[in-house]
């Protein structure tokens, strides 16, 4: 991921969040997360073939049957 | 029996003198009560105080250990929360200014299984905003203060939590740790904290930071009372649908074996960039562990480098999620600093979310091989003791050159990443008279060995002298 300019992190707030961030704090932002959000770029260098994330479809079911019993 | 007899009392002894009458529920909750209004208006540890419930359940406690009905080592004894479980009809604030008056209609799942076991709930414990940051410096509830120095921050998020612990104005507390809020305020302040495996305790009725990273469990003054605790709270709670149905033992049953041929990995990745106090005092930890009976040599987990970025990522996406509706409609009541991280999860995508946890299984696998060898794994819980309040400071002691948040979280983070149980517990004190801590970490769901190699170490080292507070 390439790093963030202060215009990037205003526009991605507004557009995404109908959020207003400050030109100040986004130049704040984009040097200091900024530089952590584009070390996730680094990701796939730990060798992530063949990993799925842990998303577990058993805690799906759990959490519906859970709603389904607050339901009654 | 003098008051201050009885507020030196751990969990363990506290409860045998219960249970065998010679002490009362009632007189240990008026100590307890009494400490708090003598060491809180400097501390903050607390943000709200139960007296009246307190003693109303004290009486309860008294009634039915005098009629025989011992519940168990928790029936009578003053406890705290952090203020970040519900707690039914008591306000729960979360630290936050947004939910002041929040009184939940039902009690997370920790509370209702400590109540069940008869404790006597003292508060809800000071925190930093909603459990997003370090430092405990909270500007709607006033900053928490570290007991051994009050111009120091006593960690976070749960800083009131170890606080309360150390001067003694509860006998037992509950925290939380997403990015190491149990440990990091239980090594800065000098105590013990106990992040159980992910899913071995609930999180129902918990407010949330990261739905997968989130962990609940003990802060104490030894191991002992951590393994007592933990063997309350753990087990399975269908209404969290990520707990685990593993078997709950008995914690307390191995603290007495000794860690001879007990094989320990130091973690290589975290044993750079320590500050020269911390460095000291945790190879005087290894060389403690040699004398009595266990082996120690390095270990390495690659992907530790990217562990905060892994658990940053998360918790940036999974937060801002729970907090979007109120940073739109009032993001002025949030403290500066909790505002910038929320707003900061507004950058991250979905592809580096679902990378971030994909790599926690790659970091865990590592650990594992470390551990196929190893029974445990042991690193500094921080890089630095308490920094000053407000930040600046920090950097006197920094150890390097990174953001000074990372010498602590880069310890501690990992650990929520994995989900595997880990122990943070003190092993001296620095020159400056602040304590030093390193963390104990365990196969997931073998919080019993690490509880017996915490306890051998403990019982080696001795207590560390009390603050002056």
């Amino acid at each position: 991921m390439a790093q963030m300019t202060a215009e990037t992190i205003r526009r991605l707030a507004r557009e995404n969040f109908d959020y207003e961030i400050g030109p100040e704090v986004a130049e704040a932002m984009a040097g200091s997360i900024g530089a952590l959000l584009a070390m996730t770029g680094q990701f796939l260098a730990l060798g992530l073939d063949g990993i799925e994330p842990a998303f577990g479809y058993s805690n799906l079911v759990r959490e519906a049957e859970a709603l389904a019993g607050r339901a009654k | 029996m003098a008051s201050a007899d009885m507020l030196d009392f751990d969990v363990a002894t506290l409860s045998e003198k219960l249970r065998t009458k010679q002490v009362s529920p009632v007189e240990v909750t008026e100590a307890y009560l009494a400490r708090i209004a003598a060491t809180d208006e400097k501390l903050r540890a607390y943000i709200t105080v139960t007296a009246e419930k307190a003693r109303s359940a004290a009486r309860k406690a008294e009634a039915e250990i005098v009629a025989g009905n011992w519940r168990g080592p928790f029936h009578g004894v003053p406890v705290a929360l952090k203020d970040l479980l519900y707690t039914r009809g008591i306000r729960t604030t979360g630290g936050s200014k947004i939910l002041a008056d929040f009184h939940p209609d039902y009690d997370a799942t920790v509370w209702a299984r400590l109540e069940a076991a008869g404790a006597v709930l003292l508060g809800k414990l000071n925190l930093h905003e909603f459990a997003y940051g370090v430092t405990s410096s909270n500007p709607h509830w006033g900053f928490v203060r570290n007991p051994y120095s009050l111009e120091r921050i006593p960690g976070g998020s749960s800083g009131g939590s170890a606080a309360a612990i150390v001067v003694h104005s509860a006998a037992a507390t509950i925290g939380s740790d997403t990015g190491g809020s149990i440990r990091i305020p239980a090594a800065l302040c000098g105590c013990v904290g106990m992040k159980p495996t992910y899913s071995r305790v609930s999180r129902h009725g918990v407010i949330p930071l990261s739905y997968t990273m989130d962990h609940v469990g003990p802060i104490t003054r030894n191991v002992r009372d951590a393994a007592l605790m933990l063997g309350v709270i753990a087990g399975y709670d269908p209404k969290d649908s990520t707990s685990s149905r593993e078997a709950v033992p008995d914690y307390t049953a191995g603290l007495e074996n000794g860690v001879k041929g007990i094989r320990i990995g130091v973690i290589r990745e975290l044993s750079d960039g320590l500050s020269e106090q911390v460095s000291r005092s945790f190879n005087a930890a290894l060389k403690q562990f040699a004398s009595l009976g266990a082996s120690a040599d390095e270990v390495s987990i690659p992907s530790l480098a990217m562990a905060t970025v892994i658990n940053g990522v998360v918790i940036y996406t999974d937060a801002l999620e729970y907090h979007e509706r109120w940073m739109r409609e009032r993001p002025a009541d949030y403290g500066e600093d909790v505002r910038r991280l929320l707003e900061a999860g507004m950058l991250v995508s979905g592809v580096a979310y679902v990378r971030a946890q994909r790599a926690r299984a790659r970091m865990l696998a590592e650990a594992l091989a470390a551990l196929a060898s190893h029974d445990v794994l042991v690193a500094p819980t921080s890089a630095v003791e308490a920094p000053p309040i407000g930040g600046g400071p920090l950097f006197e002691q920094q150890a390097s050159e990174a953001d000074p948040v990372s010498d602590i979280l880069r310890f501690t983070a990992p650990f929520d990443c994995t989900g595997q149980p880990a122990l943070a517990i003190p092993t001296g004190l620095s020159d400056r008279g602040l304590p030093l801590s390193m963390q104990i970490i365990g196969r997931p769901f073998d919080e019993s060995t690490v509880f017996r190699v915490a306890a051998a170490y403990e019982k080696a080292r001795g207590s560390l002298p009390s603050p002056k507070m």
